[in-house]
This record gives structure tokens, sequence and C-alpha cells, in this order.
């Protein structure tokens, strides 16, 4: 599975030089809603926890496009690697490039903007990179089950959305606990263990649901 | 017996039967139910007669996690066994689930805001309930997005599979988050015996229920024959 | 209970009746949709 997951890797980050385009996506996304809301530093500071988890679920879903499409099904079918472990590889080499970078410069950035909240930062690294960890898995979902359809983009944001929603509410819900010196384990907790049942779930479901596609065909 | 349906022509068959019956109970009892509802029932001293709101308020909030549930069995069954009836029932009543919780919606933002002050609340059951919305829409626009419909359908059975967490999280909001949506007072045994909600308003609600499931029902019958038509059109046209 | 009541349903006649309103105009709407799709099917069946 290594092998695979490498493979999956070169590729998203050669191509098309994903990870920068996330990171600066996400980058800019911010830079943007913060001129959009003003420079009050207490509504930013009430409002950055929220808004940087609902910015990396949609550079998220920038990577998405392209994370079935030109891909070379047969190959993957006959490979000695079962489907599944695929797309879990699949999963892991988008969440390494899109997530993970964010995941791990976001909060530096929200500790230099927001005073006093350097205290936060394993809370928010912790909380961003199981977020991420989900919405890779759920973002594979997506990906497999518009596999093959046309006007691909629209779609698979208004599929994956509605069910990245629970792992959002959570991992800003943690944050915003931290902000507020408030317990935000519980949070953590449900959080963790909707990134492990995603990871886990979601690549068995999407290497069903590619099967069943490419055998109807 | 789930084999034995899955011929199109003996589901012609058992429609052309069952439809007239189930027409017959929709119209009866939705009379009854909005008569009851408009008229004979009691305005609540608390909510004067902005409470008539909820007999259509609630029977399309059942309608539509009814429908959502009976689509995940029909999504089991397509998936599992290849069941052509079930792929014809999931694309039939997808759309008029979508109604049902759209009339919930917009029914319960119409009483929301005489009652209590605001078109919209962030609580746990709005909320649910509008991730329900954002589903179905999903699987709608799933089911047509593809050149080959039985990747839709393949595509809409599985969404509607992984949609069927939602449902209890709908149904167990109201006990498991205490915010503004009222809780359940139909629920358990307990609470039917000594029911919060009095026999006078309990028999339109449960009038109205029943009668918008007959009539619904009969929407997607009729939208089941009519796929079956459309594909048999299809198939000869392809064949000649 | 005369007409008056019933129509201005104490003054939250809007709420109530445009909430009957748009509820009948969807289902009858979704009714009619489908029984006329129906139709043109079964017609264009019996064409060929």
């Amino acid at each position: 599975m290594m092998v695979v997951y490498r493979h999956f890797l070169r590729r998203m980050t050669r191509d098309r030089g994903l990870m920068g385009q996330s990171a600066g996506f996400f980058a800019l996304a911010v830079t943007v809603c913060v001129f959009a809301i003003g420079p009050d530093a207490v509504i930013l500071s009430a409002v950055l926890p929220g808004l940087v988890w609902a910015l990396q679920l949609l550079s998220a879903l920038l990577g998405l496009s392209d994370m079935l499409e030109g891909e070379d099904l047969d190959d993957l079918l006959l490979a000695r690697t079962s489907l599944p472990a695929a797309m879990c590889a699949k999963a892991l080499a988008h969440l390494t490039a899109t997530g993970l970078p964010i995941a791990v410069l976001a909060p530096l950035a929200v500790s230099l903007l927001v005073p006093g909240s350097a205290a936060l930062l394993p809370c928010m690294w912790l909380g961003l990179a199981l977020s991420a960890a989900s919405f890779s898995a759920i973002g594979l979902l997506g990906a497999a089950l518009t596999l093959g359809s046309r006007r691909n983009a629209a779609l698979q944001a208004l599929i994956i959305l509605p069910l990245c929603v629970p792992p959002l509410i959570f991992g800003a819900g943690a944050a915003s606990a931290a902000m507020l010196d408030q317990g935000w384990q519980a949070p953590m907790a449900f959080l963790a263990a909707i990134a492990c049942a995603s990871l886990t779930l979601c690549p068995f479901a999407a290497a069903w649901i590619i099967r069943m596609k490419v055998t109807s065909a | 017996m789930i084999t034995r349906f899955a011929n199109p022509a003996r589901f012609e068959s058992l429609a052309k039967t069952l439809l007239p019956v189930l027409a017959a109970m929709a119209t009866v009892l939705l009379a009854f139910g909005l008569v009851d509802a408009l008229l004979l029932s009691p305005p609540d001293y608390q909510q004067s007669d902005a409470v008539r709101i909820m007999y259509i308020h609630v029977p399309s909030a059942w309608m539509a996690m009814f429908l959502y549930a009976c689509c995940g069995g029909a999504a089991l069954t397509f998936i599992v066994w290849k069941h052509t009836l079930a792929e014809l029932f999931l694309r039939a009543a997808l759309p008029v689930g979508a109604c049902a919780t759209a009339i919930c919606l917009v029914t319960g933002m119409l009483w929301g805001q005489p009652m209590w002050g605001t078109w919209w609340v962030w609580d746990a059951r709005l909320t649910s309930v509008l991730v329900l919305m954002f589903l179905y829409v999903a699987i709608i626009a799933l089911t047509g997005a593809f050149d080959r419909p039985e990747h839709g359908s393949i595509a809409a059975a599985w969404l509607t599979l992984i949609g069927l967490v939602n449902l209890p999280v709908i149904k167990y909001s109201v006990e498991w988050w205490n915010t503004l949506h009222q809780p359940s007072s139909l629920t358990s045994l307990n609470r039917m015996a000594n029911p919060a909600l009095s026999g006078e308003m309990l028999r339109p609600l449960l009038i109205m229920g029943l009668g918008l499931t007959c009539y619904l029902l009969v929407v997607v019958i009729v939208r089941m024959r009519a796929e079956i038509i459309a594909r048999r059109l299809n198939a000869s046209r392809v064949q000649a | 209970m005369n007409a008056g009541d019933i129509l201005g349903m104490n003054g939250y006649a809007l709420y109530v009746w445009g909430a009957y309103g748009l509820g009948f105009v969807v289902y009858v709407g979704v009714l009619v949709h489908a029984l006329v799709r129906y139709d043109r099917l079964k017609k264009r069946q019996s064409a060929k």
C-alpha cells in the first residue's frame, strides 16, 4: 500500500502543484474574508476559528475534481493492492497534499493574528489535522459518487458539503471552546471518532461504488 | 416475495388495483382532515389560530422522513439485489420527499414568525431537517448528472444510504440538544397515555398524517408507472 | 364561528392561509406534474 500511496502523492504534487495551490487558496480566502469582515479585532477573534475550519473544507474541495479523473481505473482494479486499500491511499495522499499543510500552517497564522491565542496551538493542530482527514475521506466518497458524470465540480460540492458538516461543527466547536477556556476535549473526541470512522469506512464505500459503476458499464 | 414483484408488469397490475383505493382513501382523509384542521379543531389557548399550521407542518415532516426511510430501503434493495422496482421507486419518490421537506421547512418558518418571533434559528432539529433538504437536492441532482442512467441510480442509491444517518439525528435531536423546537408530544407509550396533545388536536393531526401519506403514495405510484413507460419507450427506441 | 372568524384566523390569516396555500400549490402541483407526464408518455406509447 505504501507504493500506491507514494504513487498517488507524486502524481498529485507533481502535475499541478496541488500542495501550493491549496495552501495558497486557503491563505487568500482567509485574507479576503478578513477584509470583508473588517479590522475589528474582537469580532475577528470570535469568528476566526470557525472561519479557518470552513475555509479548510473549501480548500479540500478544490483538490477533489481531479482526484479520480484521469485515473487508470482498470489498472487499479487489477493491481495487487486491494481496491479499498488503494482508495485509502488516495485519501491519504489527498490529505497530505491539501489538508496537512493547511493544518500545520493555519494555527501558526492564527496565533500571529489573534493575540493571546498561542495556547490554542495544540488544540488547533490536532483539530485541523483530524477534520482534514475527515474532509479528504468524505471527499473521496463524493468523487467516487460523481465518477463519470458531466459537470462535476458543483455537484461534488453539493454532495460533500452536507456530509462534511459534522466534522466542521465539532472541529470549530472545539476551537471555540478552547478559545473561551472551556472544555474542548468532548468535541475533539467526537471529531476524532468521525475522522476514524470516515477514514476506515469511506475507502470501502468508494471502492464498492467504483466497482459497481465499472462493472455495470 | 421481493423477486416476485421485480417484474414491472406485475407491478402494473398491482398498481392498477392499488391506485383507486389509495386515491379514494386520500380524498376522504384529506377532506375530513382539512375541515377538521381548519374549522373544527379548537384554537390553542396559547397560540390561538396559528396552531393550525401544525396540521400541515407536522404531517409534511413525517412524510419527509418516511419517504426518505423508504428510499433508503429501496436503495439497499437496489444495491444488494439489483431490484428494478426498487430503482424505480427511488427515482419516483425522491422528488416527492423533497417537496415534503420543503413544505415542512417553509410552513415551519411561517409558524415560527408569529409564534416565536423568528423565521429561523440554528437549533438542532431545524438544522438537521435543512441537511435533509440538501441531501434530497444532492441526490436528485446526482440521478440526472450521468450519461448512463444506471450510474445515476447507483450513485443516488449510495448517497441515500449514506444520508440515512441523518434520520436518527432528526428524530432524537430534540432529546439530545435542548433548544428551541419543542420536544415530541407523541412518542413514548407513556406519553400516549397522558398525551401532551389533547384528543381534539390529535385527531386532525392523525387524519392529516394518514391522508397525506395516502396522497403522496398515489403521486409516487403514478410517477413509477410513468417511469416504466418511459423506459419501455427508450428501450424500443434503442433497439429500433 | 362565522366566516369572518374563519378567514381572519385571529389575525394570523396571512400565516395560516399562506402556509396551507403553499402546501396546496406544491402538493397538488406535484400530482398534476406526475399525471401530465404519465398521460403524455401513455399517448406516445399508443402512438407507436
